[in-house]
């Protein structure tokens, strides 16, 4: 469906939250963006009484908001709760719809595992790490059965959270797991690149000695990590201001 | 008084010096004008307004309170709105548009409804001074008192003339009609000419004449009459209309003698603009044909410009600029969204052609976004038949992906119909 969408309903000067990414939705097609990116995050941000509502007043879609109540009383899962709306507005077309119905069916049908790591991955999406974090965390808890390949991407996923929280020492843990249970590349290179912002060079090339590294995969660690240690980044005008920022940032992404 | 209280569809005739204002009654099945005054045949009031610190007051109000020294009057209401003047009352500045939305209420209080808005269906205003300045105007002050555009029709004068003729009984347009506007110095004779090449007949209100009118009464008829016989040469049409306050029937005799030979009937009066403009409002809304014909004046839009948007699942056109109607009764927006594209692409038919000709509009600078996250506001404006100037405001997608609110503007020449 390339080319243009017309938005009939327009915006609103009164936000839908979504407290989970701390994000104001103010208009329908914002939701549905919100809920074909990330359908992990619908049970948790969308489905309720306050969402139907706002709906209903903002945009005069009680009809199918009626219905998204009937599933929602009927605890009748995600799909048949937001399907409807998806339907309504014609947002997706019928190959993206079916390719959204697919995702939401592995959602809601997958392991609890697989359903933490979704939500791990759509706040992690969102920049909201520390509560990704918590959702990995989980996942890996509950992830005992699961094939190794699935255990594996959590520990990789929870990783690159970390090295976003800057984390080191955890995320060289993760990833220590994740290579431990399968000795992928993505586990390999995020192993390598945690060690190598982290550590002092001697232990780095200590462990990379142990695990046997081929040397085009260390230039590419390098090429990575050197740009990182000779930038120059120029003062803020205003250090003090700048440094708020970047709290309140860090804060915000680490939910704390 | 009126009796109904829904769906009404009313008239306004704006001029500089008088307005009037007619309804159509539905049972009658005939546009009425409203009295000033109930129970009297005083059809038009002052264009006029006066502000006390009990509101606004409007037409004949204004010189009871006026001569009462509680206020200045306000006139040249169209003359202001024309030229963007705005008036200053007690430290309190009104634009144009704040004093025609009061004038205009006003003027709809005649109608002694409880809430016009509500009761209003589709509100018509023409005026012999009609302009895209005017009219642009006239749309904000009906928007101040809460009509929205869709209930809204500003015809011109030759376009109502045109429906005030067209809804009479066949008799009174069969054979051709004609108007004489009358003025203190000169006469002016114009003609409904029907163009009957294909269906729907286009009916354009052609100028036949123009001729200078002496003062005194003798030599006033013997000008009227020798320029009427001459504009009515080998033509007996249907009716002839005589309208302005230049006409009087006590000097018109031998005026009167040729007019009767040159038309079945012959009407004065004053109010068939306000009317006309009340039919323009049922043809709008009740979708109604004149008797098969369209009025083509020099102010209709003759290409339709519009977008490919997929609505609700379905992909269709969707028109900004409509042919088929006067182009500055058009000003059209709408919000989209980008999906796979990083510009926009517009699409313009012509009326009578077959080709459809693609208007394309970068957008440099937009930032890039993932698909459906750039709104998109979209402006059409008419600047006079032909042009048409676009104008996309980047309204960002929320908290998701900010607005930058950066505009882009482009003037569009409109393809030639019918090539």
């Amino acid at each position: 469906m390339n080319g243009y969408l017309l938005s009939r309903t327009g915006t609103t000067e009164h936000p839908y939250y979504a407290k989970s990414v701390s994000v104001n939705l103010y208009s329908v097609e914002e939701l549905l963006y919100f809920c074909w990116k990330d359908p992990a995050l619908i049970e948790a941000d969308i489905m309720n009484l306050s969402l139907t509502g706002w709906l209903a007043e903002e945009f005069g879609l009680g009809g199918v908001s009626r219905t998204m109540e009937r599933a929602l009383s009927a605890n009748a899962g995600t799909s048949a709760f937001i399907l409807p709306l998806f339907r309504e507005m014609g947002y997706l077309d019928g190959p993206e719809l079916s390719a959204y119905m697919r995702k939401l069916e592995r959602l809601e049908h997958g392991s609890a595992a697989t359903r933490l790591r979704m939500t791990g991955d759509a706040l992690a999406r969102n920049r909201r790490y520390g509560a990704a974090v918590s959702m990995y965390q989980e996942a890996a808890n509950s992830a005992g059965g699961e094939r190794p390949d699935m255990r594996r991407q959590i520990y990789c996923n929870l990783g690159a959270v970390l090295m976003q929280l800057l984390e080191y020492d955890e995320a060289v843990a993760a990833y220590e797991k994740a290579y431990r249970i399968s000795k992928s590349p993505r586990a390999l290179r995020g192993l390598l690149y945690a060690l190598r912002v982290s550590k002092p060079k001697d232990q780095y090339l200590f462990r990379v000695s142990e695990i046997g590294v081929r040397e085009s995969i260390l230039r590419e660690i390098e090429e990575k990590v050197v740009p990182l240690e000779t930038a120059e980044i120029p003062l803020p005008d205003d250090p003090a201001a700048a440094l708020s920022v970047i709290r309140r940032e860090y804060h915000r992404e680490a939910g704390v | 008084m009126v009796n109904e209280t829904a769906g009404l569809l009313v008239g306004i005739e704006l001029n500089s010096d008088v307005s009037q204002i007619s309804y159509y009654d539905r049972k009658a099945k005939e546009a009425v004008s409203v009295p000033t005054k109930a129970g009297t045949n005083l059809y038009a009031f002052p264009t006029r307004l006066l502000k006390t610190e009990d509101g606004w007051h409007f037409g004949f109000e204004v010189e009871y309170f006026g001569s009462k020294k509680k206020g200045i009057p306000i006139r040249n209401l169209l003359e202001k709105a024309e030229t963007g003047v705005s008036v200053t009352i007690r430290g309190v500045t009104y634009g144009p548009d704040d004093l025609l939305a009061a004038f205009l209420e006003g003027a709809l209080g005649l109608l002694g409804l409880p809430d016009p808005v509500r009761s209003i269906a589709c509100v018509s205003v023409t005026s012999r001074r009609m302009s895209g300045s005017l009219a642009h105007v006239i749309r904000k002050a009906l928007r101040k008192i809460g009509f929205e555009d869709s209930a809204c029709a500003l015809p011109g004068p030759g376009e109502s003339f045109f429906y005030y003729s067209y809804s009479q009984s066949p008799e009174l347009w069969a054979r051709g009609v004609m108007l004489l506007e009358c003025g203190e110095e000169n006469l002016r004779c114009l003609r409904l000419i029907e163009n009957r090449a294909r269906k729907p007949y286009a009916v354009t209100l052609e100028k036949i004449g123009e001729a200078a009118l002496p003062q005194t009464s003798e030599e006033r008829d013997l000008a009227f009459s020798r320029a009427a016989a001459e504009w009515t040469r080998g033509v007996r049409c249907s009716s002839i209309y005589i309208t302005g306050n230049g006409f009087k029937a006590d000097w018109a005799h031998r005026s009167v003698e040729v007019l009767r030979n040159a038309a079945e009937h012959v009407f004065t009066g004053e109010n068939l603009f306000a009317k006309g403009a009340c039919w323009a409002a049922v043809a709008k809304m009740e979708r109604r044909s004149m008797s098969g014909r369209f009025f083509d004046g020099p102010d209709r839009v003759r290409v339709t410009l519009g977008i490919d948007v997929a609505d609700r699942g379905k992909t269709g056109l969707l028109p900004l600029i409509r042919a088929g109607e006067n182009w500055y009764n058009m000003e059209d927006r709408c919000e989209i969204l980008l999906n796979g594209r990083t510009g926009l692409l517009f699409t313009a038919i012509p009326e009578e052609r077959e080709k459809h000709t693609n208007i394309r509009m970068d957008l440099p600078g937009l930032p890039e976004r993932p698909d459906r996250a750039t709104r998109l506001l979209i402006v059409v404006r008419m600047s006079d038949r032909d042009h048409a100037r676009i104008t996309v405001e980047d309204l960002g997608f929320g908290e998701l992906f900010p607005a930058t609110h950066k505009k882009w503007i482009k003037d569009v020449v409109l393809p030639e119909p019918g090539v």
